[in-house]
């Protein structure tokens, strides 16, 4: 599995957040790396964008200085002296790129960013594939991605996409799932395509992606105030052999298909509930129906009569069973529920390793990496849309 | 893990299998206490031994005093009256014992005839329990007064409605007891130490509360049925007729309609067996499961007796526990 936690936002190279998201999903899909943390000290004002990692991003730091003259100098402590920045130009090197604009307060000589960047997790035989990317329209990105799960042998047809309407001003993504691909065909015409959209942002996008072999998963924080909107497509865990059942594929989204719904529509919700028309799955007859999800169909533990709550402080993180009425599925794998009994959005739940960490100070990235890093399990808890009651959290492992 | 298989001819054989079994994979003893981590187990035979109303007792406690059992409770197995079509056991009875590690699980199946009874104990603390986490299950419930009846009730979602005669058979599944709403009390053959109390404090679920009544009357009661509700009913599946192993875990009913995870069995699962006759081995991955009914299968009536009284049968409900046998 690997993940990456950050923003997405105008400044970044698609100049648009909600695709700049799009880009932010294939560089995780494709095994590129990622930035834990970039702290600055100094007394400028000037901003770094991070913009692009790569698959030979690797463990460890830069420090990006301003060396006078617009110019940065940048080192890292594995790679050594890289090639210089330089204020308002964008720069890459073989590991990372970024962009720094000034601010009102000009940078000073040796004023510097601390950049933290780490490998990716996802073996080389796990990352996707990037097999289109397409500009039909203005509005519209398609990335279509192939991948071959955690055994490495199969064919997995995901995508996502952008739509946007300027004058409804709404700038969303969707997930979608395929059972092959064609090269001539449009997004809607791709054999067995259903998807799901999710209410995005053009201006900034705070995002969790998740992918392993077999299935991306994302998490938006979008709009003022912050709302959370998740989806993601790909293999469940199906309780069935593989030659059983080929392809047990899902679509989970905020919306039905691409709606012209925006995020601070207050009627959509998480396909992660299940019964719903954002949450499908691929059955083994082929067909796409709506998967109920336990624990939120149980009224005693994610339900009306009573819900959960934490074990002694511990927040127990419940595997989500997809089924339908004669036929259990199987489970999603990296997203569970969880109680929202005294827990707070955004929250990190740690499974073992040493110390438990939880330091406010620190952004949520750093807060997963420093779990990692102590030997633990990072679960990211994360909501439905505003809703704040009991069961409209999920968690999303970060590994 | 071990699994031992054999035959019994008594309570007393029956006692003496399992405390073998204890003793060769980890138990240490001491004046006839087993002892494992929080675990203090003790075995012993009330009545005769052979007769209806002798019962095999197994006391599960935080710790002893010599050969003293303290904060302990007790569930049991033995022979019934075959009054209302209940059968009782027939000698030689055989019995499967399996012993697991991490968490410390230790079942043992007695059989009679097509029937099936469970005497078992293990400490499976979900993380954060605040007690020691430490269970003991038996097929008749430790507080139980009335030996003569066994009657089961289960309906379509696995819930086990215990209407008559106070709760005196449950079944081969730990904490399946559901209790009933009508007012007839409930005799739980299955206990676990990490319960919360109103207070705050940790103890015992208390053998007359139930999950569904949880709220403000019984706020202690634990369920490892009523989590499953629906999957355990959508069970097995349509498409391939398979039955899903789905995990025991056992919630608490706690105050102000909150519930908490307070044990997760490791080692068993709760499953149908439409299409499984007891003893078939499952294979998952490197994982083997061997099947043991409820308490009698009979697939004619699946989902059980509902409120039938006389039914003595589980219809399809059944448990797998991790198995490395031959």
């Amino acid at each position: 599995m690997a993940f990456d936690i950050g923003s997405a936002d105008q400044r970044g190279v698609c100049g648009i957040a909600h695709k700049e998201m799009l880009r932010k999903i294939m560089m995780c899909a494709t095994g590129c790396g990622r930035v834990v943390s970039y702290p600055f000290v100094g007394t400028g004002t000037g901003i770094m964008t991070i913009t692009h990692t790569t698959q030979i991003t690797q463990n460890e730091v830069f420090i990006v200085t301003f060396t006078g003259a617009s110019g940065f100098s940048v080192m890292g402590t594995v790679s050594g002296s890289q090639p210089n920045a330089s204020l308002g130009v964008p720069y890459l090197n073989d590991y990372i790129g970024f962009t720094i604009i000034a601010g009102d307060t000009p940078f000073a000589i040796g004023d510097s960013f601390t950049v933290t960047t780490k490998a990716s997790s996802l073996p080389v035989g796990q990352r996707w594939q990037v097999i289109d990317y397409r500009t039909p329209a203005i509005g519209s990105h398609e990335l279509y991605l192939k991948g071959f799960g955690i055994s490495e042998d199969k064919e997995i047809f995901i995508g996502f996409r952008s739509y946007e309407n300027v004058a409804a001003d709404y700038y969303n993504l969707t997930s979608a799932m395929f059972i092959g691909h064609e090269p001539g065909a449009l997004w809607a015409s791709q054999p067995g395509m259903m998807e799901s959209g999710i209410p995005a942002h053009n201006q900034n996008i705070n995002y969790w992606i998740q992918v392993d072999g077999h299935a991306i998963n994302i998490a938006m924080g979008v709009g003022s105030p912050v709302v959370y909107e998740s989806g993601g497509a790909g293999l469940f865990l199906p309780y069935a052999s593989p030659n059983q059942y080929r392809y047990p594929g899902y679509v989970c989204g905020m919306l039905n298909g691409a709606a012209a719904i925006r995020y601070s529509e207050t009627t959509h919700t998480m396909g992660w509930k299940g019964n719903r028309v954002n949450l499908r799955i691929r059955n083994t007859a082929g067909a796409w129906v709506n998967a109920i999800t336990w624990p939120w169909s149980n009224a005693y533990v994610g339900g009306a009569t009573s819900q959960l709550r934490d074990t002694g402080g511990e927040y127990p993180m419940l595997g989500i069973q997809l089924y339908t009425a004669a036929d259990l599925w199987g489970q999603l794998d990296g997203i569970r529920y969880v109680s929202n009994f005294n827990n707070t959005v955004e929250s990190v739940v740690q499974y073992g390793g040493s110390p438990v960490l939880d330091n406010p100070t620190w952004t949520n990235h750093r807060l997963v990496q420093a779990v990692l890093d102590a030997g633990g399990e990072a679960w990211v808890c994360l909501q439905d849309v505003g809703r704040t009651s009991f069961n409209d959290y999920f968690s999303m492992r970060m590994a | 893990m071990a699994y031992f298989v054999g035959a019994a001819n008594s309570l007393g054989d029956l006692q003496s299998a399992f405390e073998a079994a204890l003793g060769n994979t980890g138990f240490t003893e001491s004046s006839g206490i087993y002892v494992k981590n929080d675990i203090h187990a003790k075995l012993s035979v009330v009545g005769d031994g052979v007769s209806i109303g002798s019962v095999l007792n197994l006391s599960v406690g935080n710790s002893a005093s010599g050969s003293v059992l303290e904060d302990f409770q007790s569930s049991r197995i033995g022979p019934q009256s075959i009054t209302t079509g209940v059968t009782s056991w027939s000698w030689p009875v055989a019995y499967h014992i399996h012993i697991l590690e991490n968490p410390s699980e230790a079942y043992m199946l007695v059989n009679y005839g097509s029937f099936w009874q469970s005497l078992s104990l293990g400490q499976s603390p979900a993380p954060g329990n605040p007690g020691t986490g430490i269970w003991v299950h038996g097929s008749i419930g430790g507080n139980a007064t009335n030996l003569g009846e066994s009657a089961l009730s289960m309906d379509a979602n696995g819930i086990q409605r215990n209407y008559y005669y106070s709760m005196n058979m449950s079944c081969c599944i730990p904490f399946f007891e559901q209790g009933w709403s009508g007012g007839t009390t409930i005799h739980t053959g299955s206990l676990v130490h990490g319960v919360y109390q109103p207070d705050g404090s940790i103890s015992w679920n208390p053998p007359t509360a139930s999950m569904v009544n949880g709220n403000g009357a019984n706020p202690l009661g634990v369920s490892s049925a009523t989590p499953l509700s629906p999957l355990l009913g959508s069970q097995p599946n349509s498409w391939n007729l398979e039955a899903i192993l789905l995990p025991c875990q056992v919630f608490q009913r706690r105050l102000e309609n909150k519930s908490s995870l307070v044990i997760e069995l490791s080692h068993l699962r709760i499953t149908r067996n439409d299409y499984l006759p007891d003893g078939e081995v499952i294979t998952l991955g490197s994982d083997r499961w061997k099947i043991y009914s409820a308490y009698r299968r009979d697939t004619a009536a699946r989902n059980g007796s509902g409120t039938s009284r006389a039914s003595n049968h589980s219809g399809t409900f059944a448990i797998a526990i991790r198995y490395d046998g031959p």
